[in-house]
């Protein structure tokens, strides 16, 4: 591939300037993938090797709009596109410009977004790809009361492109409120005595984790006795869901008074839960890097800014204290709402029977193990969703990664995100040393572990507890915070060094250079500090009405 | 005597800058309620603080209500001193969260009216089909008096 970049983009009044670095002299356009036209761009070369265009999206004074649409900024004759600068990339959003009518009530927006290059797909891009390229999204908008604003099948027709995308539309909505309804009418047939509680998941197949915790601690206290517990797991991302399934979701969560839900239930965004109902979100992530909920908002992958689950949560738990403000920004709730608890899954996670017994259990499963230095390597997934995730293992020079663990008596275990399904590419021949368990605990796996190897996923979290070196290999870094975008700038403060290429990787490997960086207040779990077990604490605040301290 | 130095957004937090003798505290008062929304305060250095609001909490567990926002103190006056950067920049301020597949946009913009600097927010869907994108192309400029925002 050429070498195609855009260095600086600069806005005056409706006129965008764009100097770029291009290795040829060959001409360049603006793309519209969908349309298949393409508008040639006059560049003048500058002094210092840059090129010069100059783009006129809005001129007011001579009442002129450019076409709305995606546009990319492509080579006129390859369609080659231009790649951002890293820095132009990590603040795009501070590049787009709307334009008003004079009476305010019609905007043109004008948004530079990053666009895969190939395939009929003109998605926006939320993962790594080999190739991208940045477009012009020109829209073109009026204003609307979203306050007086019911989603209809008059609108449906206004969103949808297609008959197709029409009828999907349409059935969604005929869906969501059937679904309400369906939920009111138990909620109001059945009475709240203050005694049923449910344990639930909308993408995992049983209880684990923080609800694992919960519920063993309401067993071990002898509330089993005198509360109903019921749970229902379903993973709703994966497969088609059976029509009975989600009218015994409804059914449930509308028959229990203490709901503990934990990650994204989107179920909860379609109903007006009832006010005796208390919900609370058990999050599974102390802290990650990647943006969730409303921290995205306005981005790729944006929650509605009324109308999601995570706004209905009357509580939600939370590591510590300092990670108030991110997780209110997360779920758009208020600070007051948060409960700082600490993680329940790692209330015994530094005791030592339970260190004990799951070692015990990994060398015996892998016995040729004991004696070994042991990496694991558990990155996050690229992709928007369950069904597109993956992770781009060509980033890996396993032949070298091989040899150093040879030499230094390693093995390395890769521990994938549960949404990926395909294994990693493993060479049978090096199976000594590559070990891919992910269908093991990750917690379980981190009491063998001496080094991790992570990004942006939330799982060093937990690591850091046990007081071990961490590495966070990002070699997406501008695009993932472009695209996905990050809470905090992850080589501001990532307890650890931060890689941006496989090059570096190795060379922190080689000379054991794991950074020094002090773990900040935000990533120390309350758990290891509090002599209260999380799990009381929200059992005696939710469920028992105790006044519970320093939450 | 309160001048605003800088405007920013960060992901959906609206940060201000200002330079002060005393702490003070920031607000949006809006022009037709007079509902005020405060800014948490921070102290950066001597006579120098960072403001900030969660525009997605801003009403409770709602956006903060469109409409028309002035830049006060917490007592209610408007601020009246800015810096030259603010005063030049006829962008300042301006940000656009798209939702729903990105066929909704919550906007931003400021502009300074006679009381001070104003925020100005609301909710916009996008022109789908192309008949509809001719006619919003004609009608665009039917009120405009021309010069740009």
């Amino acid at each position: 591939m050429n070498e195609f970049i855009v260095e600086k983009m600069k806005w005056n009044n409706g006129v965008l300037a764009i100097d770029f670095v291009s290795d040829d002299e060959g001409e360049v356009a603006l793309y519209a993938q969908r349309e298949e036209l393409r508008v040639p761009v006059e560049y003048t070369a500058g002094e210092d090797g840059r090129k010069h265009v100059e783009i006129t999206f809005f001129d007011r004074e001579a009442k002129s709009i450019f076409y709305r649409g995606r546009w990319r900024f492509v080579k006129r004759d390859t369609l080659e596109p231009a790649q951002l600068a890293d820095d132009i990339m990590l603040n795009i959003e501070d590049y787009t410009r709307s334009f008003y009518s004079e009476d305010k009530t019609k905007i043109v927006i004008v948004t530079p977004v990053i666009m895969k290059y190939t395939g009929e797909n003109t998605d926006f891009l939320e993962e790594e790809e080999e190739m991208q390229g940045v477009a012009f999204e020109v829209s073109y908008t009026f204003k609307y009361d979203i306050d007086g604003y019911r989603r209809t099948f008059a609108t449906a027709k206004r969103e949808a492109n297609t008959l197709k995308s029409f009828i999907i539309k349409c059935g969604f909505i005929t869906a969501k409120w059937m679904i309400n309804k369906y939920y009111l009418f138990y909620a109001g047939r059945y009475k709240k005595n203050g005694k049923n509680i449910l344990i639930m998941s909308e993408n995992r197949p049983g209880i684990m984790d923080n609800l694992e915790a919960i519920d063993t601690r309401l067993k071990e206290r002898g509330l089993d006795k005198e509360y109903n517990i019921s749970y229902h797991f379903r993973n709703i991302f994966e497969g088609h869901q059976n029509p009975f399934s989600w009218l015994r979701t409804l059914r449930m969560i509308a028959k229990n008074d203490y709901i503990f839900v934990d990650d994204y239930a989107p179920i909860f965004a379609y109903i007006d839960m009832d006010e005796k109902t208390t919900l609370v979100q058990v999050w599974h992530a102390g802290f990650g890097f990647k943006l969730v909920g409303y921290g995205r908002f306005g981005i790729s992958g944006s929650p509605h800014p009324v109308k999601s689950c995570h706004r209905k949560y009357t509580y939600a738990l939370i590591g510590n204290d300092s990670l108030r403000e991110i997780y209110s920004e997360v779920f758009g709730i208020e600070k007051e709402a948060l409960l700082a608890t600490g993680m329940p899954r790692l209330e015994h996670f530094l005791d030592d029977d339970n260190r004990r017994a799951v070692t015990d259990a990994f060398y015996r499963e892998f016995p040729e193990l004991e004696g070994k230095r042991i990496i694991t390597f558990a990155p996050t997934y690229r992709g928007s969703n369950q069904k597109n995730a993956n992770y781009d293992f060509s980033q890996i020079d396993f032949d070298r990664l091989y040899d150093y663990c040879k030499r230094t008596n390693t093995v390395f275990i890769i521990k994938q995100h549960h949404f990926l399904r395909e294994k990693a590419p493993i060479k049978e021949s090096q199976g000594d040393v590559f070990y891919e368990c992910s269908d093991h605990k990750l917690n379980d796996i981190f009491y063998m572990t001496d080094l991790l190897i992570t990004d942006y996923s939330s799982c060093f979290y937990d690591f850091l507890l046990l007081g071990k070196p961490v590495l966070f290999f990002t070699y997406d870094r501008a695009v993932y915070s472009a695209t996905r975008g990050v809470h905090r700038p992850i080589d501001k403060v990532a307890p650890g060094r931060v890689c941006d290429s496989f090059d570096q990787l190795m060379d922190a490997l080689e000379n054991e250079d794991y950074g020094t960086v002090e773990a900040a207040d935000f990533l120390r779990d309350k758990c290891v500090s509090s002599d209260t077990l999380a799990s009381d604490k929200v059992i005696d605040y939710v469920i028992l009405h105790r006044e519970v301290e320093d939450i | 005597m309160c001048v605003i130095n800088r405007i920013f957004w960060k992901r959906t937090y609206l940060f201000i800058e200002f330079s002060a003798e005393s702490p003070k505290g920031i607000c949006l008062k809006n022009t037709e309620t007079g509902r005020m929304v405060s800014f948490e305060v921070k102290k950066l250095k001597e006579n120098y603080y960072r403001a900030k609001l969660n525009i997605t909490i801003a009403n409770g567990r709602d956006l903060l209500e469109e409409g028309r926002w002035l830049i006060t103190l917490s007592d209610g006056s408007p601020v009246t001193e800015y810096s030259a950067c603010i005063k030049e920049n006829p962008y300042i301020g301006q940000r656009v969260f798209r939702y729903t597949q990105r066929f909704y946009s919550y906007t931003f913009r400021m502009e300074f009216t006679a009381e001070g600097l104003t925020v100005i927010n609301g909710h916009y869907m996008s022109v789908k089909k192309n008949r509809d994108a001719e006619d919003f192309r004609r009608s665009f400029f039917e009120k405009s008096q021309g010069g740009a925002i």
